[in-house]
């Protein structure tokens, strides 16, 4: 009895050995970039986003991997991620640890964050693989280029916000939805419905980035070009560069404060889904979202339908001058870690994301088809006449796209905006000009850390 | 001789495993960011030189930033009214279930599901409690007359904290019911009939027999408290996220933040290390407190 304990502690102890030999990272000969050049050789390939938690993207990117899988048996792709909050902490975790995934889903202005923890760059440069007439095809593709190199590839979906709204609910306000152009239409409307007790919309204000993202995207960076950085938030991204006091960021945070607080014309809340229920609710007549809103809607309530329309961003009259509406247009893109044993599969499944069979599955996840070739094809146009509107106001109505400076400090600085915002457009109602002077001045104490 | 040595070896053997866990996922990490808190980590802009030493750097750098001290602050008002606050309704739960009633068995269950639920579970049950427009909360205090308006519990910066408290407290007060109860119910019957022979009140039973009894106890479960809530993290998080305006920033929200989105690791560690000794001083008057009560027995 007592060998068979011994035995077994022994053995126990071995066991957790190899247990945690098999948790850490990879080791370093496995960085080897050997391809199986299209053999039969049965290969893994893992991918991780942040949207497979959501039903519609699941059934999306579900379908990919069939229909990529019926044409490759050899190649299987593994889905990993967790939902939109611990997503970021689990891939800098992975990097940091030497076991992230093949491939990673992000947002353009999060390549770089990721792509400077290891020295020598943390993912593959797909200039080595990427057509450029491909490149050309694909919205928010520029925007994965840091340092002459592309780090990732648009392969997937996007979508930019309109203002969408209950016909029902303006028409008896005696509303014209076609009549509202700029900031002040939109308040003289807003207005009508304050007057009876009742608010227009509902602004997200507490610790999600919807706090600030909403207000820039509508007010700050139409007339400032930039909250961050001045001209369209780009370089020298230097602490003397920092633009965030400038005064038509200030004009922009005092007249959305004034309209959460002195018109109360919009409710505050905690998340993204209270506008949501309100607006299907026929509590706010406007709701400001993102094309993948119709699938929601339709969900929701099929005859909800007929009731909902949609209007571009506002324009901003500003100092006697009128800017259009900024968008921001979201695309997920996929980047190739320097770890992946099969760089070129990898590749050539995410160019395979881009042709019209793939766009086709993608466009069942409510986001518009990153394939400009596609989602403006008739087909598309003719399933998906809403979300197409949202196309048309990007080709029409917004001007040139400002997103977030693609910088590894941005996780900082907008959790600076984010303090200022949720003093400025809360009940607390902060003074504007304080609290962006503060937020200026940490920023660029960031930007001047070395 | 070899069997001599080998039953020598026996227990180191069957430590083996248990040192193995503590060595790999607890000591290595702890020297891991001993280390990483005296060395350049900042990942935002790594370095040429890698993770060179830069001395009490970081030390600095977190002793002088403004939000460490806020989160000292929340930190240690959130340490003060949740362990107050566990220990007295713990202590009262305790009285209660102490005394012979119908249904004590039942009620003796009933109490510890607060404790049983997972923190994760119980926070998102209370978002929707603390919800403006449909939380219960709100509904109840309406119509009872007690509120004119509906509060955004979790939105409002001076509300937030005293929310995530009461979560804490209604969470943890079953464990502290549980070990007093157990203290309870070792004091010994006879004390309490020659009180009331004496003609002693409830309060001067309690005051000079309840109290007295359950005191090693009750220094165990508070130091518990204390240590447990030093490194607490999903409540304030899963609540509030550290907001709004930071008012629920505790320690731990603080390190991660400083970690995981700001990439200054270095920083991050040091902090995480200057938790360490705050938790650490307790922890020394937790054992300290078990030897003494070891040497009484």
């Amino acid at each position: 009895m007592k060998k068979v304990k011994k035995f077994l502690s022994v053995g126990l102890c071995f066991a957790m050995l190899l247990g945690l030999a098999a948790c850490g990272g990879k080791e370093e000969g496995s960085n080897d970039q050997t391809d199986n050049n299209g053999s039969d050789e049965q290969i893994t390939l893992s991918f991780s986003t942040s949207v497979y938690v959501e039903e519609p993207h699941r059934k999306a990117i579900d379908g990919l991997i069939a229909a990529y899988n019926e044409q490759n048996p050899n190649v299987k792709i593994e889905i990993f991620g967790a939902g939109y909050d611990g997503y970021w902490d689990n891939i800098t975790t992975e990097i940091l640890a030497n076991n992230e995934s093949d491939m990673i889903q992000v947002y353009p202005e999060n390549i770089s964050t990721y792509q400077v923890i290891r020295p020598e760059g943390t993912f593959v440069n797909l200039n080595d693989y990427m057509d450029a007439s491909l490149k050309e095809k694909l919205v928010g593709q520029e925007m994965c280029n840091v340092d002459d190199e592309t780090l990732a590839i648009s392969s997937y979906a996007w979508g930019t916000t309109g203002i969408y709204y209950r016909k029902s609910m303006l028409e008896e306000a005696g509303i014209d939805p076609s009549t509202i152009k700029t900031q002040v239409d939109f308040r003289e409307v807003s207005l009508k419905f304050a007057e009876k007790g009742n608010y227009a919309t509902a602004i997200v204000s507490g610790t999600h980035a919807f706090t600030i993202s909403e207000w820039n995207r509508l007010l700050a960076r139409p007339v400032s070009n930039g909250l961050y950085f001045p001209n369209g938030e780009s370089e020298p991204y230097t602490a003397d560069n920092v633009n965030i006091n400038a005064a038509e960021n200030i004009w922009a945070a005092e007249w959305w404060q004034d309209y959460i607080l002195k018109d109360k014309a919009a409710k505050l809340v905690t998340d993204k889904k209270d506008t949501r229920e309100m607006f299907w609710n026929g509590e706010i007549p406007f709701c400001m979202d993102g094309p993948w809103f119709v699938g929601m809607t339709r969900e929701r309530d099929e005859s909800l339908r007929d009731d909902v329309g949609i209007i571009p961003q506002f324009d901003v009259e500003y100092n006697g001058q009128t800017y259009q509406p900024n968008p921001t247009n979201y695309p997920l893109v996929t980047m190739i870690s320097k770890n992946c044993e099969y760089p070129e599969e990898a590749n050539k499944f995410l160019e395979w994301m881009t042709t019209d069979e793939a766009q086709a599955i993608i466009a069942d996840c409510g986001m518009i088809p990153s394939n400009v070739d596609y989602s403006t094809s008739d087909e598309y146009i003719a399933a998906h006449e809403l979300e197409y509107a949202i196309v048309d106001f990007m080709q029409n109505n917004y001007t040139t796209l400002i997103a977030d400076p693609n910088i590894p400090q941005l996780g900082e600085i907008s959790q600076v905006m984010l303090d200022a915002g949720q003093k400025m457009f809360s009940e607390q109602g902060a003074d504007v000009q304080t609290e962006m002077d503060a937020a200026q001045k940490a920023v660029e104490e960031v930007m001047n850390r070395e | 001789m070899k069997t001599k040595w080998k039953k020598k070896m026996e227990p180191y053997l069957f430590l083996a495993p248990l040192l193995i866990v503590i060595i790999v996922f607890l000591l290595i990490p702890i020297i891991k960011a001993a280390i990483m808190s005296f060395q350049y980590y900042y990942i935002a802009k790594p370095s040429a030189d890698g993770n060179y030493f830069v001395g009490l750097e970081n030390y600095t750098k977190v002793l002088s930033d403004e939000y460490f001290y806020n989160s000292v602050k929340v930190t240690a008002l959130y340490i003060l009214v949740t362990v107050l606050g566990r220990y007295l309704i713990g202590f009262g739960t305790a009285m209660l279930l102490n005394t012979k009633f119908l249904g004590r068995g039942l009620a003796r269950a009933l109490v510890i599901i607060p404790w049983a639920i997972p923190e994760v579970v119980a926070c998102l049950v209370w978002i929707l409690m603390y919800d403006q427009d449909y939380g219960v909360i709100n509904y109840l205090l309406n119509h009872a007359g007690i509120l004119s308006r509906n509060i955004a519990y979790l939105q409002d910066p001076g509300i937030a904290l005293p929310a995530a408290m009461a979560v804490n407290i209604w969470k943890g007060f079953p464990f502290v019911a549980v070990m007093l109860l157990a203290g309870m119910q070792s004091v010994s019957s006879e004390l309490y009939e020659a009180a009331d022979i004496d003609g002693a009140s409830g309060w001067q039973k309690m005051r000079y027999i309840t109290i007295p009894s359950i005191k090693p106890v009750s220094s165990i479960v508070f130091l518990l408290l204390i240590i447990w809530t030093i490194k607490d993290y999903a409540i304030a998080y899963v609540l509030a996220k550290g907001g709004p305006s930071r008012a629920t920033e505790i320690l731990t929200i603080y390190v991660q933040q400083t970690g995981f989105r700001y990439f200054d690791f270095g920083k991050a560690a040091a902090a995480g290390m200057l938790m360490l000794l705050i938790s650490l001083v307790f922890t020394y008057g937790y054992f300290k407190l078990l030897n003494r009560g070891e040497a009484v027995h």
